[in-house]
């Protein structure tokens, strides 16, 4: 585990802005659609963007956060706020593309987490966690100011599920020795896939199973089930025993 | 870091923490620190609110307590944390916690009083906004962040703790709703600072001086003028009309027939309840009992 997995970071620049650039455009869209003012909108658009990578940094204790040294994150957000803020109707005829871009992306989120902790030397565990952190941290986020509870934590559409599956699958693929450009891959088809495939199926996220209150009242159930069969056949011998004696 | 450290202006170092030692990775040694007597009066000003605000809300001591704490202490803690420097200087400066405890006892026993000073708690809040977004962006700027980094923190550190304060409320953040200018006066004022530090070479000084009174008037004249922010506009139907469908010309005049003259309306209209004779003789508006009884069948 101390050698490291990933000496740098290779991911394309291309997908990290339009990542960024994409989560930016809808935190701001959502944004503008809950009326907030322009320093509102302009911070929902920039945590949706960058939240989950300064969660990432900040956990990681590596120096400022990414946003903060490279200023063309906060411009992306700023823009991504100002289109949000005037042009909102114009977004909204985009959101197919959005929705789209965003289901091709979400492989990506996980990959700018799990990537970073493996390339500080850190164990797989650490980047499955980061992955999913900076997949999901953006949103939880935006939720948490925009005074909801987090669409993370709601059952309901699978995002965070998928982001776990996608953290563990690279995380394996890595771990099995796969070159890291076909880890990367494989990791964003396959989010993807699950991606199109839970919104297609309308998949929902299962909600907490009782496993063992539902044995219990299984249990419950068999043992008045066996009470009143035994005190049927009772209440039927009773009667023939009656009808007999009477006889 | 290193190089950062190397050039510290010994003098200066002391004359900034004469009560205290400081750790050597902490913001406040580097030379181009601020008084550090603005950023206690901004922890103070701010605890003080914050205690006000759970006071009024019906919290017990502990939540007087953490409030008070969190809206002091919030915004420093999140620039410390976001510029990555080692341990926060709210915990290496014990002075902090204890402003912002005092400040708790304060907003607990005398929250009435508080309110009652109103004029004089919007004041000083509007100073400590500005000191706080001067403390947020000078501290960027030491660690040599590029300008528009160091506008962003400086308007964090100032709102920070407002909306740490929210969040730990249980309400959405009043600083990003539409209202009175807080957020937007505290970026001005960072935007103002970074400016002038960056562009004209101003001493840190005077330049978080002038980020105060700019700061302050824009809050006072907010107040006094009622600016509030707006909620998002949707400009996409506007801009579309305007400048990118092209106007339909007319090449011809074309003569606009005169409107017909409206129809004869008889100024006869039954009452809504005709056959209804209980209600027809009253006065309309003036209907006894519910809907059900009394009303025709109709």
């Amino acid at each position: 585990m101390s050698t490291p997995v990933v000496d740098v970071i290779t991911f394309p620049a291309v997908i990290t802005i339009t990542t960024v650039t994409f989560g930016g455009l809808s935190g701001a869209l959502h944004a503008s659609k809950r009326g907030l003012d322009p320093i509102g909108v302009f911070t929902i658009s920039l945590l949706c963007a960058v939240g989950g990578g300064i969660i990432r940094d900040v956990l990681l204790q590596a120096g400022v956060p990414t946003f903060l040294v490279n200023p063309q994150f906060l411009g992306l957000a700023a823009v991504a706020a100002v289109i949000g803020f005037f042009l909102a109707g114009l977004v909204k005829l985009v959101v197919p593309l959005i929705t789209v871009v965003d289901t091709l992306l979400i492989g990506s989120w996980v990959l700018l987490g799990a990537e970073k902790a493996l390339a500080y030397h850190l164990g797989f565990s650490a980047a499955i966690l980061l992955g999913v952190i900076t997949a999901t941290g953006g949103g939880l986020v935006r939720d948490l100011l925009c005074g909801e509870v987090p669409a993370m934590v709601k059952p309901g559409e699978w995002y965070g599920f998928i982001s776990i599956i996608a953290a563990l699958f690279f995380a394996g693929l890595v771990r099995l020795g796969l070159p890291i450009g076909v880890a990367e891959a494989s990791t964003m088809v396959l989010a993807a896939l699950l991606r199109i495939g839970a919104m297609r199926g309308r998949w929902h996220t299962p909600t907490a199973y009782d496993l063992w209150g539902n044995l219990e009242s299984r249990m419950a159930t068999g043992v008045e089930e066996s009470i009143r069969k035994r005190d049927e056949t009772l209440r039927r011998n009773e009667r023939v025993l009656n009808d007999a004696s009477r006889d | 870091m290193g190089s950062l450290l190397s050039n510290v202006d010994t003098s200066l170092t002391h004359a900034v923490s004469t009560t205290h030692v400081h750790m050597a990775n902490t913001i406040e040694v580097l030379p181009t620190s601020l008084p550090s007597w603005t950023q206690l009066a901004a922890v103070g000003v701010g605890a003080i609110s914050g205690a006000a605000f759970a006071a009024r809300r019906g919290f017990d001591v502990v939540g007087v307590l953490v409030l008070s704490v969190a809206t002091g202490l919030g915004g420093l803690l999140l620039r410390d944390t976001l510029l990555q420097r080692g341990t926060s200087i709210v915990l290496t400066d014990g002075r902090y916690l204890i402003i912002a405890a005092i400040a708790a006892v304060i907003g607990f026993f005398f929250a009435g009083l508080v309110d009652r000073l109103e004029p004089v708690v919007v004041v000083l809040d509007a100073l400590a906004l500005g000191f706080l977004a001067a403390a947020g962006a000078n501290a960027a700027l030491a660690i040599q962040l590029p300008p528009t980094a160091a506008v962003f923190i400086g308007a964090a550190t100032a709102s920070g703790g407002l909306v740490l304060r929210d969040l730990l409320a249980g309400v959405a953040p009043g600083i990003m709703r539409p209202g009175v200018l807080i957020a937007a006066a505290a970026f001005i004022g960072s935007l103002v600072f970074t400016v002038l530090v960056v562009y004209t070479g101003v001493p840190r000084g005077q330049a978080q001086v002038i980020v105060v009174l700019v700061v302050f008037a824009i809050r006072v004249l907010a107040v006094r003028l009622q600016w509030r922010t707006r909620p998002a506009r949707d400009l996409t139907d506007r801009i579309w009309d305007r400048w990118i469908k092209m106007p339909k010309q007319n090449p011809l005049p074309i003569e606009i027939a005169p409107e017909p003259p409206p129809p004869a309306v008889s100024t006869f209209s039954p009452p809504p309840d005709w056959d209804d004779t209980s209600t027809f003789l009253r006065p309309p508006g003036l209907r006894y009992g519910s809907d059900e009884g009394g009303r025709g069948a109709s």
